[in-house]
C-alpha cells in the first residue's frame, strides 16, 4: 500500500479508537478507500449484516454530488446517527469519511425492537448522541478531516513517479491496443471520466474516430480542423493542454454543440513516424480543476500512447517494406529470366514509377556500337522529355568511353531542366554501361527519399545484368550465322572464301595492333568474313550488328580512285577497306597515292612494312613444313590401331582443334566427338591430348 | 487504401498486363485473374490508368482495360515510334 495510506489507515485506527466509533473513508465517487476500523458494535453490525444501509447513504452522496465543506450528522435508521465529514483537497478532489454509529438517549429500546437484535449488549455499548458529545464528535472528525487531506495530498505528489510506473507495467500487460489501454486507464484513474482520439482526415480536416468513458459517445464522428477549439488548438501549438473551469470557457462551445459538458479538458498530439498528428484528448465533467498529479498521469498516458502508436507505425512500415521488397524480388526474377531485351526495358519504366509515383519515369539506352540513344518513357512532360533525355545521354552514355569505372556509379539526385527532381540511376554490369534509369519524383521527405533511391538502385542493377544476359544471349546467335555465312562462301566460290579468310586474320591482326576495342575487332573481322555478300543482305540478316555497315561504308571508300570521304569514315570501314583492297591488288599504293593524310592508311602501310613480309615468308616456310609434317603425321596416325573416324578426329587434334571445332570440322556432336576422343586416349594408352600428341610424333619419329 | 499497401498489387498488376498486351479485360477478370477482391483491384486499376500504364476501353460503367505501351523514341532527335 501506498505509505502515505498507511499513515491514514493508521490515523483513523487511533480516531476510530479515541471517539468510540467505527470509521471507513471513501472518494467521491462512493469507492471505498479505507475498510472500516474501529470497535463501534453497531456500526461493524450494520457493516456485516446490513451493509445496504451504509451503502445507501454513500451512493447518495455521490448521486447528490454533496458539496459540504464541514462535517455533518446524518442518520441512517431513525434514532441512528453517523457523522459525514467531506475532505477537500486543492485539486477538487474529495473524499469522505463515515463515522458511526451512535444512537439518541432513551431509544435504545426502540432501536434495539427496530433492528430486531436479541443481543441488547451491542446497543448499550453504542455511544449516546447528545449535543455536548456532538460537538466533540465533529471536532475530532475535524481535525482527521484535515489529517487525510495532508496525507492525500501527499500521495499526490509523492506517488506520480510511482502511478507512471503502474500505468506502464499495466499497458505492458494489456498490449499496445489503444482501445485496451484507455479504456483501462479509466477504470483505473477515475481522475479522468472520458478520453477520446482524433486522427487525420484530410489536410484541413480532423475526426473524432475513438470515445471512451462517460456521457462522450456523441462526440465520435465530430469534425474539427486545426485551430479551431479546443481541439483543434493543440494541433497548431503543438504542446500539450490542460484546460481548467472549461464549462465557463467560450472555446468550449464545439463540446458542448455535440453534448459534451466537461469541467476540465485535456488534449496531447501524438506525433506519428510519417509526419503526421494523433490527437489524444480527455477530461473530467466534475472536476474543474487538473492536479499535478493529474496533468503528470495524463502526460504520462500521451507519451504511452505516442510509443504504442510508433510501434505500430513500425510494424506497418516492416510489413509493408517486406511487401514491397517480395514483390521486388518477384519482378528481379522476371526479369533476370526473360529473354526479351524490350521486355525488360518495359519493365524498368512500369516499375520504377510504380515504386516511386512521380511525373515521370524513363530508360535512356545507347545501342551497341553505335552512337544512337533510344530513349523508352512514360509521363512525357509536354515534350521536353527529350531534352533532358539528350543531357542525361551526355552525361553518362556518349563521353564515358575513358572511364569504364562503372561500379563506381551510384545512384543521383538530379533536377530536370524544367525544375522536378530525379533519381538517376546507371544500368551497368561488368564493365559495360547500357543506359540510365531516371525516374521523376515529388518526394521531398529524406528518407521517402532514400527509400525510393534503395529500390530503384536494386531494380537498375537487376536490369544491367538482365540486360547482359539478353546481349550475349543475342550475339551469341549473330555469332553462330555469322559462321555459317561464312562457311557457305565455301560451297560455291572457295577463292572468295579464302580471301575473306585471309582478310579477316589480316583485319584482326591489324586492328588489334592499333589497339582497338574487342568490339570493334570483331566487328572488322566478321565484316571481311562476309565481305562477299552485299550489305543490304548482311543489314537483313544482322540487323542489330553494325556488320552491314562497315561493308557498305568500307565498300563505298573502295570506289574507283579511292575518292570516298576518308576523313569521316568509321575507323571499322578504314581498316575494312585497306584490307580488302591489299588483298585484292597485293598492295596498297594506289590508296596512298590517291589519298592525301589519312592517319590509318599511314598506319596500315607501316604495319606492313613491319609484318607482311617477314609474314609472308614464315608463312611460305611454315606451310611447306606444316604440309610435310601433317602428311607424314597423317601417315604415323593411319599405322595405328584407330577407326578411320577416330583418324581423323586425332588428326584434328593434333592440328590444334578443340572438341567443339572437331564438331563442326566432321559436322558430328560434341558428345561424339568427347566419345572418340576418350577411345583414342584409351588405344594409344595416354592420360590427355599432350600426351597422344606426343605420342603420334614420338611414333612418327621413329618411323621417320 | 494507402499508397504503400497497394504497391505490391499493383507491381502485380502491372506486371499481368505486360505479359498479356494486348489482353483486354473487366475489373471482375483481373480481379478472377489476380484472386482478389473487387474492392481490391479498383484503386489499382485507377492509379494505373492515371499512371498511363494501363488505358480504358470501355466507359465508367463498365470499364475495359489494357496495357498501353511506353513511348519509345528509337533514335533521339530522330523520330517518335510510339505514342
Amino acid at each position: 500500500m501506498n505509505p502515505s495510506l498507511e499513515l491514514l489507515e493508521e490515523l483513523q485506527a487511533i480516531y476510530a479508537e479515541n471517539y468510540g466509533l467505527s470509521i471507513i473513508i471513501t472518494n467521491e465517487n462512493g469507492k471505498l478507500i479505507l475498510h472500516p476500523k474501529g470497535s463501534n458494535r453497531l456500526f461493524n453490525w450494520f457493516y456485516e449484516k446490513r451493509f445496504d444501509e451504509i451503502k445507501r447513504v454513500i451512493d447518495s452522496s455521490e448521486q447528490k454530488k454533496w458539496t459540504f465543506t464541514t462535517p455533518f450528522i446524518y442518520d441512517i435508521l431513525p434514532g441512528i446517527f453517523m457523522i459525514v465529514t467531506p475532505v477537500h483537497l486543492e485539486d477538487g478532489r474529495r473524499y469522505f469519511l463515515w463515522a458511526g454509529l451512535m444512537i439518541e438517549d432513551g431509544t435504545q429500546h426502540l432501536i434495539q425492537e427496530q433492528l430486531q437484535m436479541n443481543e441488547d449488549k451491542i446497543i448499550k455499548e453504542t455511544p449516546i448522541y447528545t449535543p455536548d458529545k456532538k460537538q466533540e464528535f465533529i471536532a475530532g472528525m475535524k481535525k482527521l478531516a484535515h489529517l487525510a487531506s495532508l496525507c492525500l495530498k501527499d500521495k499526490d505528489a509523492g506517488s506520480t513517479i510511482q502511478m507512471q510506473n503502474q500505468l506502464f507495467q499495466q499497458v505492458k500487460q494489456t498490449g499496445t491496443n489503444t482501445a485496451e489501454i484507455l479504456e483501462g486507464f479509466l477504470e483505473r484513474h477515475q481522475e479522468y471520466e472520458f478520453l477520446g482520439i482524433a486522427n487525420k482526415v484530410t489536410e484541413e480536416q480532423y475526426e473524432v474516430t475513438d470515445v471512451f468513458g462517460k456521457a462522450i459517445q456523441s462526440l465520435k464522428g465530430m469534425t474539427f480542423s486545426p485551430g479551431e477549439g479546443l481541439l483543434g488548438r493543440p494541433l497548431i501549438t503543438d504542446g500539450h493542454e490542460f484546460w481548467e473551469n472549461v464549462d465557463k470557457d467560450p472555446r468550449a462551445i464545439s463540446l458542448r454543440r455535440y453534448s459534451l459538458h466537461p469541467k476540465s479538458f485535456f488534449c496531447f498530439p501524438i506525433k506519428r513516424n510519417d509526419g503526421s498528428r494523433t490527437l489524444l484528448f480527455g477530461g473530467c465533467h466534475s472536476n474543474a480543476r487538473f492536479s499535478n498529479h493529474t496533468v503528470e498521469l495524463g502526460k504520462a498516458l500521451g507519451i504511452l500512447l505516442e510509443t504504442g502508436y510508433l510501434i505500430q507505425d513500425l510494424h506497418t512500415d516492416n510489413v509493408q517494406q517486406l511487401n514491397r521488397l517480395t514483390s521486388l524480388i518477384e519482378v528481379c526474377k522476371l526479369m533476370v529470366s526473360t529473354h526479351d531485351l524490350k521486355r525488360i526495358i518495359y519493365i524498368l519504366v512500369d516499375i520504377s514509377l510504380n515504386l516511386v509515383k512521380g511525373p515521370f519515369s524513363c530508360v535512356i539506352l545507347k545501342e551497341q556500337q553505335s552512337e544512337n540513344v533510344k530513349l523508352v518513357s512514360r509521363g512525357n512532360v509536354d515534350g521536353h522529355l527529350s531534352d533532358y533525355a539528350k543531357q542525361v545521354a551526355e552525361n553518362y552514355l556518349l563521353h564515358t568511353e575513358s572511364n569504364q569505372e562503372f561500379e563506381n556509379l551510384t545512384p543521383i539526385i538530379n533536377e530536370t531542366p524544367w525544375g522536378v527532381m530525379t533519381i538517376e540511376c546507371p544500368l551497368w554490369n561488368r564493365g559495360r554501361l547500357f543506359g540510365v534509369l531516371c525516374v521523376g519524383t515529388s518526394e521531398f521527405n529524406k528518407e521517402q527519399l532514400q527509400e525510393h533511391v534503395n529500390f530503384i538502385q536494386t531494380l537498375s542493377i537487376m536490369g544491367g545484368i538482365s540486360l547482359q544476359i539478353v546481349e550475349q544471349e543475342e550475339n551469341g546467335l549473330d555469332d553462330k550465322l555469322i559462321h555459317s555465312l561464312f562457311h557457305a562462301i565455301e560451297q560455291f566460290d572457295k577463292e572468295a572464301y579464302s580471301i575473306a579468310e585471309e582478310a579477316a586474320k589480316l583485319a584482326k591482326e591489324f586492328a588489334e595492333s592499333q589497339g582497338l576495342t574487342i568490339p570493334v575487332v570483331n566487328y572488322v573481322t566478321h565484316a571481311c568474313l562476309l565481305s562477299y555478300y552485299s550489305p543490304g543482305f548482311i543489314q537483313e540478316m544482322l540487323p542489330a550488328t553494325r556488320i552491314g555497315t562497315i561493308i557498305e561504308e568500307g565498300n563505298a571508300l573502295l570506289t574507283k580512285d579511292f575518292n570516298g570521304n576518308w576523313d569521316t569514315a568509321s575507323v571499322s570501314a578504314q581498316v575494312y577497306a585497306l584490307v580488302m583492297s591489299y588483298l585484292d591488288k597485293k598492295s596498297i599504293d594506289t590508296i596512298v597515292n590517291s589519298h592525301h593524310g589519312g592517319g590509318m592508311v599511314q598506319e596500315f602501310k607501316a604495319f606492313l612494312y613491319e609484318t607482311q613480309v617477314i609474314e609472308e615468308e614464315i608463312t611460305l616456310n611454315e606451310s611447306i613444313v606444316t604440309e610435310q609434317e601433317l602428311d607424314s603425321v597423317t601417315n604415323t596416325i593411319k599405322q595405328l590401331k584407330l577407326s578411320p573416324r577416330e583418324q581423323e578426329v586425332l588428326d584434328l587434334v593434333i592440328q590444334g582443334y578443340n572438341n567443339k571445332e572437331i564438331a563442326e570440322q566432321l559436322y558430328i556432336s560434341g558428345h561424339t566427338v568427347k566419345n572418340h576422343v576418350t577411345k583414342i586416349f584409351q588405344k594409344l594408352e595416354v592420360p590427355d591430348r599432350a600426351h597422344a600428341i606426343s605420342k603420334v610424333y614420338r611414333l612418327k619419329h621413329q618411323s621417320g | 487504401m494507402v499508397q504503400k499497401e497497394m504497391l505490391p498489387l499493383q507491381m502485380e498488376c502491372t506486371l499481368l498486363f505486360q505479359s498479356n498486351p494486348y489482353m483486354i479485360e473487366s475489373i471482375e477478370g483481373i480481379a478472377a485473374k489476380l484472386d482478389r477482391a473487387k474492392e481490391e483491384i479498383l484503386p489499382v486499376l485507377l492509379q494505373l490508368v492515371n499512371q498511363g500504364i494501363l488505358q480504358n476501353l470501355g466507359d465508367d460503367d463498365s470499364p475495359l482495360y489494357r496495357y498501353k505501351e511506353p513511348v519509345v523514341i528509337t533514335k533521339l532527335d530522330g523520330e517518335k515510334r510510339k505514342a
